[in-house]
């Protein structure tokens, strides 16, 4: 064993526990935080990987935008030190059993299947590769699906901006 | 070149973000270039088996699946939805460096961009909903039932 797979082996450490830990604690506070070091270890697998922009990405976005946002609303929907509603013992073991036995299944699978990395080095995950990637019209190029998805981002503004607000006149 | 000596224990024993480190540190004329250092990084890479990357992944989605059937709380469920599709996009970083493919890493920015759109506007029904019903329980809001 060497430093690289010392180094994998604590950041899936850290997603893997902190991953558990947030959907097994029973306080909605501390789900988010365990939430939030669960994606901060993604963010720095990663950056194990070489893939600096998408790391970067993902602390933007995931850490400072989705789980601040999820925070908030755990602030105006949840009253200070409640516990949750738990289901009954007999669904969460068949939870249990169901998530269990789609991951062995899939695990055969993978064990199975010899992958064959490529040897040559195409091109680097470089910013600039990234965004001619992105805007490229050409063979390759992924303008329509940036438009859709811009397109996408807008229906969701306006959506929250509608959802917001409607007066309690008009809900009632 | 010196490259064959103690640099090499170096870059055989530590790992290459120290060797990265060192060399920044002394800063010399005769610094190996990137390409030797992205070389380097991808043997580290095949040290570290690619299917070890999948298992992390199919565990995270997992927990992910998991905790959506566990649960009663509506903002767990999304963060639940939100571990899967980090599981997703590890999948696809480590797809695209095992076959070097630059279009795996664009799939990653697209299903980022879809995550933040669907949990903003998931927590704002939740709200809302929360300040009718008074509750996030999903076993309350089965009003479309009957």
């Amino acid at each position: 064993m060497n430093g690289a797979n010392i180094l994998f082996y604590l950041l899936a450490a850290m997603i893997l526990g902190s991953g558990l830990l947030a959907v097994t604690t029973r306080q909605l506070f501390r789900a988010a935080i365990y939430l939030l070091f669960s994606l901060i270890g993604m963010a720095g697998m990663y950056f194990w990987l070489q893939y600096e922009f998408i790391a970067a990405v993902q602390v933007v976005v995931y850490v400072g935008g989705i789980t601040v946002l999820i925070i908030f609303s755990i602030f105006l929907t949840q009253q200070a030190g409640e516990k949750m509603l738990v289901k009954k013992t007999g669904q969460q073991i068949f939870a249990a059993i169901a998530a269990f036995c789609g991951f062995a299944l899939v695990m055969v699978q993978i064990v199975q299947n010899n992958f064959t990395a490529t040897k040559n080095l195409s091109l680097s995950p470089s910013v600039t590769n990234i965004g001619n990637q992105m805007l490229g019209v050409d063979k390759g190029g992924y303008a329509l699906p940036f438009e859709v998805v811009s397109i996408l981002l807008l229906a969701a503004l306006i959506g929250s901006i509608v959802i917001a607000l409607r007066t309690p006149t008009q809900t009632s | 070149m010196q490259k064959d000596g103690l640099e090499a224990i170096i870059m055989e024993i530590c790992n290459p973000i120290i060797y990265h480190f060192l060399r920044s540190l002394k800063n010399n004329s005769q610094t190996i270039t990137i390409f030797e250092l992205q070389a380097l990084f991808l043997r580290h890479f095949k040290k570290m088996p690619s299917q070890y990357y999948l298992f992390l992944s199919l565990a995270l989605f997992c927990i992910g699946v998991m905790g959506v059937l566990m649960r009663r709380n509506a903002i767990i469920i999304l963060m639940c939805i939100e571990l899967m599709l980090n599981a997703v996009n590890l999948l696809l970083v480590t797809f695209s460096k095992m076959y070097n493919d630059p279009n795996a890493q664009l799939f990653v920015f697209f299903i980022m961009v879809v995550a933040a759109a669907e949990v903003s506007i998931g927590l704002a029904i939740i709200v809302m909903m929360y300040r009718k019903v008074h509750s996030i329980d999903v076993h309350i809001l089965n009003r479309l039932k009957n």
